[in-house]
């Protein structure tokens, strides 16, 4: 593919992936406001329980395929890090200890989720399980872009040798 | 200058700042917080009386990975400061992301997270 196509492809997928972004957010958000009170009691499936990991799965395998779209492939045997300047360093360190820190509420609310507490908080599955009931399509296409972005930054194609 | 593999490996900071290699004290906090985790909540869920599948193993679980990220979380705190001082990063952030890098490893824990997510937080 010639170097101006191949941009021109690079910046067509990511304003494609921005809006998605930005409409499942939309989505999602709308889609909360309008859940009732006791949406979340007794949950019915409507999604078989494979069919979420299955979806998932697929985007996984989908993130991964899409990295031969980035820039970055183009020399795979640097390290991405080290051929960034000051800025770019701290702007992904700074992105990393934001998402490390995100982890940490987010396991710390899951460790007292699943024991039980006088606040009465749940595990974070058994909100899972009340999205999938409520709005499977929009729990389905959330699901899909976290597994993109997760075999997209996370399953690094093998490095070429020579 | 840029075929010097010292200067590539410092990102073009243009200094040969002496790197911190932290690994093993990286690899001995995360082992040890989590075996305590394990072993506090075992303790917990004997004295309060709770079902092991139920609650204490996936309390361990989650909060032994709390924990992992609680270090990671530090440790990308301290490189952001380095940084900013025009300090190398850490040996940790340029040698053991390469070993995480290979191809199988990704899909490996995906499959394993798939599994313990089905036994554990079904």
């Amino acid at each position: 593919m010639r170097p101006d196509t191949a941009r021109k492809v690079r910046i067509g997928v990511l304003a494609a992936v921005t809006l998605l972004v930005l409409y499942v957010g939309g989505r999602l958000t709308y889609a909360a406001g309008g859940l009732a009170e006791d949406a979340c009691r007794n949950p019915a499936p409507v999604l078989p329980g494979w069919a979420l990991v299955f979806i998932s799965l697929a985007f996984f395998g989908a993130g991964r395929l899409a990295t031969g779209l980035r820039t970055d492939n183009d020399a795979p045997h640097i390290p991405p890090l080290a051929r960034a300047g000051t800025g770019g360093r701290l702007a992904a360190h700074a992105a990393l200890a934001t998402v490390f820190l995100l982890g940490v509420g987010a396991l710390a609310y899951e460790t007292v989720g699943v024991w039980p507490n006088p606040w009465k908080l749940q595990p974070i599955t058994n909100y899972v399980r009340c999205a999938t009931a409520a709005d499977p399509l929009t729990t389905s296409l959330v699901a899909a872009v976290i597994s993109f972005f997760v075999g997209h930054w996370l399953w690094f194609p093998a490095r070429r040798r020579g | 200058m840029q075929n010097c593999p010292t200067m590539q490996a410092d990102g073009g900071v243009g200094r040969r700042a002496r790197r911190l290699d932290i690994r093993w004290p990286l690899r001995g906090v995360g082992c040890l917080g989590a075996i305590l985790i394990v072993a506090c909540t075992f303790f917990y869920g004997r004295h309060v009386g709770v079902t092991a599948l139920d609650t204490w193993i996936p309390a361990a679980v989650a909060a032994s990975a709390g924990w992992l990220c609680l270090v990671l979380f530090a440790l990308m705190l301290w490189a952001c400061v380095r940084i900013s001082r025009g300090l190398a990063p850490f040996d940790w952030t340029e040698k053991e992301p390469a070993r995480l890098r290979r191809e199988w490893v990704a899909p490996l824990l995906v499959g394993l997270g798939v599994l313990i997510g089905l036994w554990i937080f079904k």
